[in-house]
Order: structure tokens, then sequence, then C-alpha cells
């Protein structure tokens, strides 16, 4: 192979995550000494300009869909009337909010609408609340609605939190409010329901990390915290999948359903065929599968993000790269095993470990990994998947301190982890997110970890720190220092 | 960063043309990183970049039914508004210090210069960069601070996959050689 195509397939293996740098030009042996300097590089370039910050992303976007909004509203013009014809419906809502207006109940119900809920006048912005509900046009705005509603009982229990009262009765309304905003946008048009799957996949976002941030401090509300936490997350996973196959909504998921995130998985290989009778991917067959690209070409190394529900396979995203490890890869939930034991299903997916071990509990989340041999992932590789308050131990490889988040390598896989809300911490002394850069190369561990939208939040980061050492410790280096265990949250 | 481009993208992008917001939304979805990093390498401060960024979407969005297949791909339409931009803003402050001349990250002790060996700085690696010529300096561009995959480089430059390659590896080559002498004239 020609140095140049070696270099090209190193640089894209390290950029992925599927190899180091040593790994890969050890299979090079005879260029490993030119290849090597360009490589690193290669590296340099790549991490020569920061990223966007997940805060700069989120407003971007929130004023691009602002801008889609009111340009919509003026298009919009003509169907003036037919919302009004909605908004004069008659209704006991309409009718109790006039008689509240003429009764020179207005003033309460502009002063209510700052209210918590222990306050007196709180019953009156749930009941104008209500109104705004019967009076929204059709499903969308409904949907829309609703989603603002959620996030403004959030708003509130942030508040609560503030002025040291207890927080639980709000937050029961979040999961209300969500699961009707899913229901609402399955009865919108599929394009509107796009945009508001986008609207809700962001939102849920945002509000898990103000929950994550409220439950460092909360005293006795774990629980309901929690519980609507639980709910944003499978409000986000609905969203995610809706964006792409809009089709999910008509089956009717639901953020109380408890089982819907157990379905997820994520299946990594090159993609042999794709039609309506089903996906091959590396030999592995996965069927009933609802997909929003009506070609994808065969050939390529694809991560596939999807979600099996109701006896069908939900495309959530495709990744695709150049270049991959020829091995599959599962992440998924354990479902059962033969009677013999010696196959597993991971998330439909059979699976024959390599060596015998104990089957886990049923919903337990495993990686497998190795290849297909008749419809069969065999000789695999099974570890377990800790998922969600896990710990991390690796190499601390990047850090972005704008965005507040960093990379750490552990077992030559890439892990990125927001750190922004953790405390960062050493034996020597308490660190600030500004001091990472010099602690990188060096060994660290996040502990707490949450996974939120596909990264990891960590509430304690511990750095190997020694002030007087700094030039030799934290001069930068290239090899990995690779750690057996392996268990990657 | 998917360095090949989705086998939905010539469907997404005709949805967003024909007035598609949700498509749009997932363009911005695909391309925003990319063209923040593109934008924040070519001017000196973080807030700036973002502003320019934010507003590629929103010009972009609001042209996009103008767009027409050139067979590039769709980033170089959004990395043209960008460069506009761009030009635009050295243009309404004449006084700004040439990016050449500055370091991405102004704290010394915190961003990804960290990463870089010790004795190489942003500064000689965008001199340097700067000093390559045509062909070489573009796909370094393209491929590492864009993110472009070959095949994308390949259809703006009209090139095969491999030719992309070959370039790769000189330019980098040269590029280590002209990080040496730096070092060695210091």
């Amino acid at each position: 192979m020609k140095k140049e195509d070696v270099l090209a397939i190193c640089i894209e293996a390290v950029r992925n995550g599927s190899s180091t740098a040593e790994e890969c030009l050890a299979r090079y042996p005879e260029m490993r000494d030119e290849l090597e300097p360009l490589l690193r590089l290669a590296a340099s370039l790549q991490t020569s300009v920061p990223g966007p910050s997940a805060e700069f992303k989120y407003r971007a976007r929130s004023r691009l869909l602002a801008e889609m909004a009111s340009a919509g509203a003026r298009k919009r013009g003509h169907i003036w009337p037919q919302r009004v014809k909605a908004a004069l419906r008659p209704s006991l809502a309409a009718l109790v909010l006039m008689a509240l207006l003429m009764s020179g109940g207005g003033g309460a119900i502009y002063a209510s609408q700052n209210s918590l809920p222990d306050d007196a006048l709180y019953p009156v912005k749930l009941g104008v609340e209500q109104v705004r509900l019967v009076l929204a046009a059709g499903g969308n705005d409904r949907a829309s609605l609703r989603l603002e509603l959620a996030g403004r009982r959030i708003d509130e229990v942030l508040a609560q939190s503030e002025r040291e009262r207890p927080i639980g009765g709000a937050l029961a309304r979040v999961g209300t409010q969500l699961d009707g905003a899913v229901k609402d946008a399955a009865q919108a048009p599929a394009l509107e329901s796009r945009l508001l799957a986008t609207q809700m996949a962001v939102s849920t976002v945002y509000r898990q990390v103000d929950l994550l941030t409220l439950l460092e401090s909360a005293q006795g509300d774990e629980p309901a915290i929690r519980l609507a936490l639980d709910m944003l997350r499978r409000a986000n996973l609905i969203a995610r999948t809706a964006y792409n196959t809009p089709a999910f909504l008509q089956q009717g998921p639901s953020v109380l359903d408890e089982g819907l995130e157990a379905g997820q998985f994520t299946l990594s290989g090159i993609l042999i065929e794709s039609s309506d009778e089903g996906w091959n991917i590396g030999g592995l067959r996965l069927t009933n599968v609802v997909s929003p690209y009506d070609q994808v070409s065969p050939g390529s190394y694809v991560t596939l993000r999807a979600l099996s529900s109701d006896s069908r396979v939900y495309i959530v995203e495709i990744e695709y790269s150049d270049a991959g490890a020829s091995e599959i890869r599962i992440e998924g939930a354990f479902e059962g095993a033969s009677p013999d034991g010696t196959t597993w299903y991971v998330s439909g997916v059979p699976v024959q470990p390599e060596i015998s071990q104990e089957a886990p509990s049923t919903g337990q989340r495993l990686v497998a990994s190795g290849s297909a041999s008749a419809g069969t992932l065999s000789a695999a590789q099974v570890r377990l998947r800790s998922e969600r308050h896990g710990e991390l131990e690796g190499r601390l490889a990047s850090v972005d301190v704008a965005a507040g988040m960093i990379e750490i390598v552990q077992a030559g896989a890439r892990h990125t982890v927001n750190v922004s809300q953790a405390a960062i911490s050493s034996e020597e002394a308490r660190l600030t997110l500004a001091d990472l850069p010099l602690a990188l190369n060096t060994e660290v561990e996040a502990e707490g970890l949450r996974s939120v939208d596909g990264v990891l939040w960590a509430s304690r980061l511990e750095v190997e720190w020694d002030e007087d050492d700094e030039e030799e410790e934290h001069s930068g280096g290239w090899s990995d220092s690779d750690d057996d265990d392996d268990d990657d949250d | 960063m998917s360095t090949l481009q989705p086998p939905d993208e010539p469907a997404i992008i005709s949805a967003a043309v024909k007035g598609d917001n949700a498509a749009f939304a997932t363009l911005y979805d695909r391309y925003v990183e990319r063209i923040y990093r593109h934008v924040r390498y070519l001017v000196p401060s973080q807030p700036d970049a973002e502003d320019i960024t934010q507003t590629v979407f929103v010009k972009a969005w609001g042209s996009i039914g103008r767009y027409r297949s050139t067979g590039a791909p769709f980033i170089a339409w959004l990395n043209a508004i960008a460069r506009n931009l761009v030009a635009d803003y050295y243009r309404a402050r004449k006084h700004i210090v040439p990016l050449q001349d500055q370091d991405i990250v102004d704290d010394p002790r915190s961003g990804p210069e960290m990463m870089v060996e010790a004795s190489l700085t942003q500064r000689d690696l965008r001199d340097a960069i700067s000093r390559l010529k045509g062909e070489k300096q573009t796909v370094l561009f393209m491929r590492f601070i864009d993110g472009m995959g070959y095949s994308e480089i390949a259809g703006i430059l009209k090139k095969s996959e491999g030719a992309v390659r070959v370039i790769q590896f000189r330019a980098l080559k040269e590029l280590k050689e002209l990080l040496d002498r730096q070092d060695k004239g210091r």
C-alpha cells in the first residue's frame, strides 16, 4: 500500500477513535518512521481550532428557528381568519377568561404570571395556561405551547430552590406537558412535526442540564428530580427519533413508558445491503426497519443509532466514516438467553459470547464486538456498560475551556465529557476549568457521570496534579497510556 | 464530524430549497460545527466568529431558494457565504491585526495549543501553513479545519480521491520541513 494511503487511513483511524496512532502505525512498521511525525502534525492541525460551544450552537439554532417562525407567521397571514375562528370557538375556558377580564380580574391574571406553586395566585396562572391550550389552533401550536409550559414548570422549580422552598409539586406536571406535546406533535403535519422535534430535542437537553445542576444541591427532592429527568430523557429520545423518522410518532410513544429507552441500540459495521426486506450490517440482519433514507450506499462503514419499539426498528441517526474496523460492534440491552445459555439476545441481535459467562439481568446494557457468522455475532467479547452513574478513568486527551468539554481516552476509545458543572480537584488543590490544559496527558477520573443526548456530564473530576513538576508532567506526549479497565459509560 | 456526504443529503437539500424549514434545520445541525471552525480560523475573536457563523446560516436560509447544485458539496456554498462575511468583517475593521499574526486562544494556558507538541505554537503552525503553495494549503485547510472528507475535497478540486491523498501527504511533509526550519532558526 502507498504511504499516502496509509497516512490517510491512520489519520482517519485516530480521528474516529478506532485506534491510536501507535496501534495504526504498528501495522505498517516499514513506514512508521516517516509517517509518525506527519500523523502527529495532522493531529495538531485537527485540534488547532476549537469547535463551537454547546451553548453557542443552541443560541444560533434558536435564532435560526426564530427567524423561520417569524417569516412563517408573515407568510401565513392569510390563515388568520381561520385562527380567529378557532379562537372564537365557544368554550368554557374562554368564557371563564373573558369573565375574569371583564370583572377586573385582568390584574390578577397579570400578577399571577410570576407566581410559584405555593402562592395564592398560582391556580390562576394554571387556569390561564389551560385557556391558552384550549385556544391553541392545531396540534402544532398546542405541542409548542406544551413544551413552553414544561419549561416554565422547571423555571418555577429553579426559582423555588433559590428561595429554599420544597420543589416537588411543579415537577410532577413536567411529564404531563411533555407527554401531551408528543401526542399533539403526532397530529401536526410531517413538516411541522419535524420542527417541533427539533425544538423538543434542544429544549429537553438544556432542561436536563438545569435539573442535573439542581440535583447537586437538592435535599430530599432527589426522587422528584430524577423522575422528571427520566421524562426529559425519554422526550429527547422520542424527539431525536421523530426528527428523522416522523412515522415513529404515529406509534404513540410516551415519556411515561419506562421501557422506551431499553430499545435503544447502536450497531457499527460495514453496510452490506439495505432494502425493504431488511438491512444487513456486516452479516447481521435487521428486519422491519423504518428509515428516513430511501437509499443507503452499500460498502460504507456505518454507525447506526436506532430504537427498537413495537417490533420495528426506527433509525435515529446514521454516521458514515471513510474507514473503520472490520469487526461489528453492538451496544444495547440484554433481552434474554437461549435455553442452553450459549446465545444471548442484545436488542434483538443474537450474540454468542466468546467465553461462557453468567447472563446479566434483563435490561442491562451490554457492549459486544466480534464478527458475524450465520446471522449471529459470534466469538463476541461482551462487557457490561454501566448506565448512568458511572466513573471513567483515563488519559486527559483534550480540553475545550470555552465549551467546558474534555476528552478522556480509555483503552484507546475517546469519550467526550462535559465538566463545566463539575467540581475539579486534585490531592493538592481545588482547580478551575482553566487549569485543565496544564493537566493534558495525565490520568484523570470523572465521577458521577450521566449521559445527556450522547454527551457525558460529570459532577466531579479528579486530576493528577503536581505543581512542582508542571513542565515535566504536563508538557504533552504522544503515546497512549491505556487502561485495562474498559468500562465506558 | 462525518466525512462522507450522507446519501440522504441531496433529498434534504432539495427539500430545503423548496422551503422545508425542518430540512434546513437538518443542514444547520450537520454543518454548524464545520462552518464555525472555518470562520474561527479566519477571525481572531471567539464572539466575532460566533456572530459570523450565526449570520452565515441566517443568510443561507434566506437565500436557499436560489441555491442550485453545481456538483460541489453543499458545504462549499456555505463556506463561500462565510468567506464573504469574513471579508466584510475585515473591511469594517481595518485596524484588526491580520489573522496570521494572532493566536486563536488569548489565554496562553488554555485551549488546544496545549495539544500541539511543546515547541509548536499555533502561530508557528499558521505561519507555516500560510507559506504552503496553492493546492497544498487548500487541501490541509479543507481536510483539517473544515473537516471535509477526501471525496468532498476531490469534488471541489475536481481531482481523484487518490490525488487528494497524495497532495495531503506532500503538504504535511512540506509543513513539517517548514516547522523544523523555523525551530532551527530560533
